[in-house]
């Protein structure tokens, strides 16, 4: 083995050993990069002139005044602010009055809101968490199987990482080069057929397994204002989607303008719903803080770590590893893929999108894949990005330490075990493995929707 | 020791209840400058809106270091972690402050200080036309970040400390890692009931 390639191979074992250490990952992640960069620096075998570890400071410089990073802040406060406003309860009220009767009526109404939710805010956790405490305790209560309720939780409340505006998508196109609005609209379709997949599941499990999803006959007679109050809970966050995913789509605001405008909007449909005391405003001032200042300080870690690996060579000796392999580009995407999605049992999307992605990126471009683009600039790259997106939303969701079933587990009945939640996030997995498949073989489900916003 | 620790800790926490307001400024500034880019002519008012962004983004993120490590809100891989005695996490936390934290970012405070004098040094304005003049400001926050994180460093060292010595003294808590099962949430799940927010945790 070359000098190189004993050095990635070295850096990569040493992180994953810290990181079970317990210590916080983003502090590992420098603290490995320093190391290796003053190896690097005494080793005779390198040139000096490419181990320059002050670039780190002009990466952070950067990072700290990239107009498309500042989008996460207000996609965080926007989050916040959006699950402390009460949209989310009113919507549940109002729509298990009318899904309620229903069979597996209750579970759909969870993955409706999950889709709404997702579409108006970039975070999940606080999703699961609300989703599980408003249908929870009714799903349990009208019988449902434990499984069945806290899967559909569980994958209802993680769709906010895929579907936009997302903090993920945003950090992905940073790594990767692309346009923010590009992955934006990219996803909206893989999100819509994976909340199809979701609801088509819930539909058949309950035609052939009624056991599992019971229907309750103590419901109220369907009457005129139900309808009204499910229209009036839905059009604040239906606003809020227009306002963000809309004025993206047509031009009018960058995704950064649009985070601003849509925090603003969040904080307005809070104020309108007498949810903002200043004490919770506050409180979700110093919440989303922790959430921005946890993410930032991964991103400089993760940024050290993928400079120094970089000028050790480690773009030269991953890109010969695949290289050599000399595979069908479906197989190589499909290897791709598979090391992502086992990455995701173990560490979470930030970590795996800085920096597996950049390590990546030079292995698809080499592929040379030609699909339908309608135009679009860097084409393979938002397909693929999508495609690990998808594979990363699974990793929410994936036992032992999706985040997800932690989020979930923390507001469950006592009853409720652990592997319930395991049970029951299985079926969503493998219908996201489908959607990773589908994705795969119609790239224009990415590609089209953006494509539309340069008018090709 | 517990002592200097707390009087650090509870700084910079004070520090982070102001800094967040950050973002509702930074989420006002992004309508006003839509609203002046989109509906009237003051393309110069919105250009010093947008660089005004960029700078209070800038101090989010890299006051947030050092306020995201004394809230306990770093992101843990504590699968395996979580089973090992309480003693041994307090000396991985100590061995961790002190060669991974503080080395790391005391490379990045060295590098950062010629960084920073040679903008002051040419008076570095920013290349947007209209910009604000001054970039050494934005870039001073990299050493000013560094020394709030040096600080944090400093009081979960002397805690940590502390609490190998007095290992039955459990009244504060923070400990590393134990809030969760897996990876340790951060404090995206807000409070146990809908509604509002738990207080900041201490």
């Amino acid at each position: 083995m070359s000098i190189e390639a004993v050095m990635v191979v070295a850096m990569f074992v040493t992180l994953v050993v810290l990181l079970f250490t317990g210590y916080p990952v983003a502090y590992v992640l420098g603290g490995v990069a320093m190391i290796f960069g003053v190896v690097a620096i005494v080793h005779p075998a390198y040139n000096l002139n490419f181990i320059k570890l002050s670039t780190a400071v002009e990466n952070i410089h950067r990072l700290s005044i990239s107009p498309n990073l500042l989008a996460l802040p207000m996609f965080i406060f926007m989050g916040v602010m959006l699950e402390q406003s009460g949209v989310a309860e009113r919507m549940m009220v109002a729509m298990q009055k009318l899904f309620g009767r229903l069979r597996g009526g209750l579970a759909l109404t969870v993955t409706l809101i999950g889709v709404l939710l997702a579409a108006s805010t970039g975070i999940i956790g606080a999703s699961v968490v609300l989703l599980g405490m408003m249908s929870l305790p009714v799903m349990l209560k009208q019988g449902y199987s434990k499984a069945l309720a806290t899967g559909v939780v569980c994958s209802a409340g993680s769709l906010g990482i895929l579907i936009p505006p997302s903090i993920m998508l945003v950090i992905m196109a940073d790594n990767l080069g692309v346009s923010v609005g590009d992955l934006f609209l990219g996803a909206v379709f893989p999100g819509l057929v994976l909340a199809t997949f979701y609801v088509t599941y819930i539909i058949v499990l309950g035609l052939i397994k009624p056991s599992m999803a019971p229907i309750s006959d103590d419901y109220e007679p369907l009457r005129p204002a139900i309808f009204v109050e499910l229209f009036w809970s839905i059009v604040p966050p239906a606003v809020l989607i227009v306002l963000v995913l809309g004025s993206i789509l047509r031009g009018y605001a960058t995704p950064t303008e649009a985070s601003g405008v849509g925090a603003m909007g969040a904080t307005i449909i809070a104020l309108a719903n007498r949810k903002l005391s200043s004490g919770v405003f506050q409180q979700i001032v110093v919440a989303s803080l922790k959430t921005t200042a946890f993410i930032t300080t991964i991103l400089i870690g993760a940024k050290f770590f993928s400079q120094v690996l970089r000028q050790v060579g480690g773009d030269e000796v991953i890109a010969q590893a695949f290289g050599g392999l000399n595979l069908d580009r479906y197989v190589m995407l499909a290897v791709l893929i598979l090391i992502v999605f086992l990455l995701g049992f173990v560490l979470d999307w930030i970590e795996i999108t800085l920096i597996a992605l950049p390590l990546f990126k030079p292995v698809v471009l080499a592929l040379g894949f030609e699909i339908n683009g309608f135009g679009l600039d860097n084409a393979v790259l938002v397909w693929f990005a999508l495609l690990v997106a998808i594979a990363l939303q699974t990793s929410f969701l994936s036992p032992p330490v999706g985040f997800a079933l932690f989020y979930l587990k923390g507001v469950c009945p006592p009853e409720v075990k652990l592997t319930d939640i395991y049970k029951g996030v299985i079926p969503f997995i493998i219908l996201q493995l489908a959607t990773l498949l589908v994705v795969v073989k119609w790239p224009e489900l990415v590609t089209w929707l953006p494509s539309v916003k340069y008018g090709h | 020791m517990r002592r200097i620790a707390d009087i650090i800790d509870s700084g910079i926490r004070r520090f982070g209840a102001v800094a967040g307001w950050a973002a509702v400024l930074l989420m006002i500034l992004i309508v006003v400058q839509v609203i002046l880019t989109n509906f009237t002519d003051f393309t110069h008012l919105s250009v010093i809106a947008f660089e005004l962004q960029l700078h209070l983004y800038a101090a989010m993120v890299l006051g947030g270091v050092a306020y995201a490590h004394v809230t306990n809100s770093q992101v843990r891989v504590d699968l395996l972690a979580s089973r090992i005695p309480r003693r041994a996490r307090h000396i991985i936390e100590l061995l961790g402050v002190l060669f991974i934290m503080l080395p790391f970012y005391g490379l990045l405070f060295v590098y950062s200080l010629p960084f920073v004098h040679d903008s002051f040094a040419i008076k570095e304005s920013s290349d947007a036309p209209g910009g604000l003049p001054y970039l050494w400001v934005v870039k001073s926050f990299i050493p000013i970040g560094c020394v709030l994180v040096y600080l944090a460093g400093v009081s979960t060292f002397l805690r940590t400390i502390h609490r190998l010595r007095h290992a039955d003294d459990e009244t504060d808590d923070g400990e590393p890692g134990e809030k969760h099962g897996g990876l340790q949430a951060p404090d995206l799940v807000i409070g146990d009931k809908p509604g509002p927010v738990t207080e900041d945790r201490q």
